[in-house]
């Protein structure tokens, strides 16, 4: 694992990004954090940052908890990198693992929230092109569906059932042992 | 689980399209979420929740199931047993009493001629071979996807061409790297000739016959090859069938096709005689996490029996022999004896059941699924009488078949697993008609039905 020299974190934290929620609250975040958001690397590598970064579809309280995210990720990422590491490869492995850990935990702490905001997470996460958040906010939902009934799940999510009763029965009729 | 969203997908946008649900995410995130559900049975659970989901869970299954580890879902089994000594019509057994398309359309193939009157050669991942009879002078095969419908009647091999008794195998994607279409397959068939043993395989590709080979390594006789039972596995690159108190294996890569015949260990190749035991002396499978080759033995002496609110349990014991690699360099694979995993699984008696258990066996496998077919037999009941378990190796749990007819000692009995992508896709679809493809000679097979 190389080193690949400390001008990564100069320019990282010399270059902040001003995100500007819906409701108009701003966050100040450096470009490693941003970053994490596809959709914002895309901006600055166009160079429309300049002003702050507008972001019309997420709210105030969801983008706190986005940034709150992207943050503990980006610290993640840049440890991953090796940019700053001077361990052994042994000790490294050690710290890495230990840091792993600690981020899962970061991640379930994380989804312990209301439908509503999970839902608003989702959005924002597919929004901003976020592929970690996506995933680990999809799989929350994809958990809570498990072993669950077609009722149970209309319910949970509040879903309109449009299928004919004749073609539920159908449908129940050919997936029977999933209902037993 | 990390999920990989290298796939954007253009759809309605949330609200939009003529299925709404009130849902406020896109068809992607929705994709997203179902690859997240590893299980089938959540899918279709899902398939049946609203309109959109059953849409979604039908049209994009491929995506869905990317992932997941196997492709392939157990659903039942196929059996054709023997009435006064003529061999009955093949039939299928679903798993559950509900799953009637599968079954529908396998029982409805095996109605009419030519298969009624077929011979079940074999089953694997979802397609089944038969023997039609074509005669004394020829060897005709067809395979067949009952829940695609579709149909290959293979050409003939007659005249010289014509094998003896044989051992068969229906080779799939990803098998071996040649097949790598989802519709392509081989059937691969292992017989005696006068001085050797030989090989010929089928490819569903040329839609023909390749030429017949040699194999090197052990010579099989006939007569252990009509013995080896019927359920071919394959594991590392080659196709296992049991052969009595030996392993018959072929490997596929070499050329020309090289044959083994290891025998079992002693205390595992039981000398009791297959006089209607199905597999005693164990069932070839090939393990789920990790693909190795593995014999299944089930014991009825260890049972316990236990009588709660639900009725009387049993407790036996099944024991999985593996062969793993000896390690050193020129070590070939060897069955490990003091690596066996043994684990206990209970029973639920079927209503009606009580006293002990007279007799256990292994039946059949559904092989990529890891789930063993175990039949036992009560005191409490017509000493020809079976109740019939699925087990799954992995979790070891038993699970009770219901209304299996009779399937009487010495019927051919194969697992049938269906393939995962195509089961979801039917969901959301009427069922249409397969394809027949028939090779233009084949019109005798009608002849001496």
């Amino acid at each position: 694992m190389a080193s690949a020299g400390s001008g990564d974190e100069k320019a990282a934290a010399a270059a902040m990004i001003t995100l500007i929620s819906s409701d108009n609250e701003k966050f100040e975040v450096t470009e490693a954090t941003a970053t994490l958001s596809q959709t914002i690397r895309h901006m600055i590598e166009d160079g429309c940052t300049d002003g702050g970064v507008p972001l019309p579809n997420v709210t105030s309280k969801i983008l706190a908890r986005v940034i709150e995210y992207c943050k503990k990720h980006a610290t993640a990422a840049a440890g991953e990198e090796g940019s700053s590491s001077s361990f052994s490869d042994a000790a490294f492995l050690e710290v890495d693992r230990a840091f792993l850990e600690e981020l899962e935990e970061f991640d379930d702490a994380f989804l312990e929230v209301d439908r509503a905001t999970l839902f608003d997470l989702i959005l924002a996460a597919n929004y901003l092109d976020i592929k970690g958040l996506l995933n680990l906010t999809c799989q929350k939902v994809a958990d809570s569906v498990k072993g669950k009934t077609p009722e149970q799940i209309r319910e949970m999510y509040n879903i309109v059932n449009d299928l004919t009763p004749e073609e539920e029965a159908e449908i129940r009729r050919e997936t029977q042992w999933a209902f037993e | 689980m990390l999920l990989r969203t290298g796939k954007r997908l253009n759809r309605a946008p949330p609200g939009g399209g003529h299925d709404d649900d009130g849902l406020p995410l896109a068809d992607e995130i929705l994709l997203l979420i179902f690859a997240g559900l590893l299980d089938t049975d959540d899918l279709a659970r899902c398939a049946a929740t609203c309109r959109r989901w059953r849409r979604l869970v039908s049209s994009e299954a491929s995506f869905i199931c990317r992932s997941h580890p196997s492709r392939f879902v157990p659903a039942g089994f196929f059996h054709q047993g023997e009435e006064y000594g003529v061999r009955a019509v093949s039939r299928f057994v679903p798993l559950s009493p509900h799953t009637p398309r599968a079954a529908a359309a396998a029982n409805a193939l095996f109605a009419g001629e030519p298969f009624a009157s077929s011979r079940l050669v074999t089953a694997r991942k979802g397609r089944l071979v038969l023997e039609l009879c074509g005669g004394a002078s020829r060897l005709r095969l067809a395979v067949c996807d009952p829940v695609a419908g579709d149909v290959a009647v293979l050409p003939a091999l007659a005249g010289r061409d014509r094998p003896g008794r044989y051992a068969c195998a229906l080779l799939a994607a990803g098998d071996d790297d040649d097949l790598s279409d989802m519709s392509s397959f081989r059937v691969v068939i292992v017989y005696d000739r006068r001085g050797f043993t030989a090989c010929r395989t089928y490819s569903s590709d040329t839609g023909s016959w390749g030429p017949e080979g040699e194999v090197s390594g052990a010579r099989v006789s006939g007569r252990s090859l009509a013995q080896a039972h019927a359920a071919a596995v394959v594991a590392g690159g080659a196709v296992f069938w049991r052969v009595r108190d030996a392993v018959l294996g072929l490997r596929l890569d070499g050329t020309p096709a090289e044959v083994t015949l290891e025998p079992l260990p002693e205390d595992w190749a039981t000398t009791r005689r297959d006089g209607g035991e199905g597999c005693a002396g164990g069932l070839l499978a090939v393990w789920p996490a990790d693909g190795r080759l593995c014999l299944c033995v089930v014991e009825a002496g260890m049972t316990r029996t236990r009588y709660d609110s639900i009725g009387w349990e049993y407790d036996v014991e099944v024991q999985v022999l593996f062969r793993e690699h000896g390690g050193g360099e020129d070590d070939g694979e060897k069955w490990d004896a003091l690596h066996a995993r043994s684990a206990t699984v209970r029973l639920q008696a079927p209503s009606g059941s009580y006293g002990r258990i007279t007799r256990v066996c292994l039946r059949g496998l559904c092989e990529k699924s890891g789930v063993v077919f175990l039949a036992a037999g009560f005191a409490s009941h017509d000493p020809h009488w079976e109740a019939l378990y699925a087990v799954d190796l992995v979790k070891m749990d038993a699970r009770l078949v219901d209304g299996v007819p009779d399937i009487g000692s010495g019927a051919s009995f194969h697992g049938y697993e269906m393939d995962r992508v195509e089961y979801l896709t039917a969901l959301g679809k009427r069922r249409g008609k397969g394809k027949m493809t028939i090779d233009d000679d084949a019109e005798d097979i009608y002849d001496f039905c």
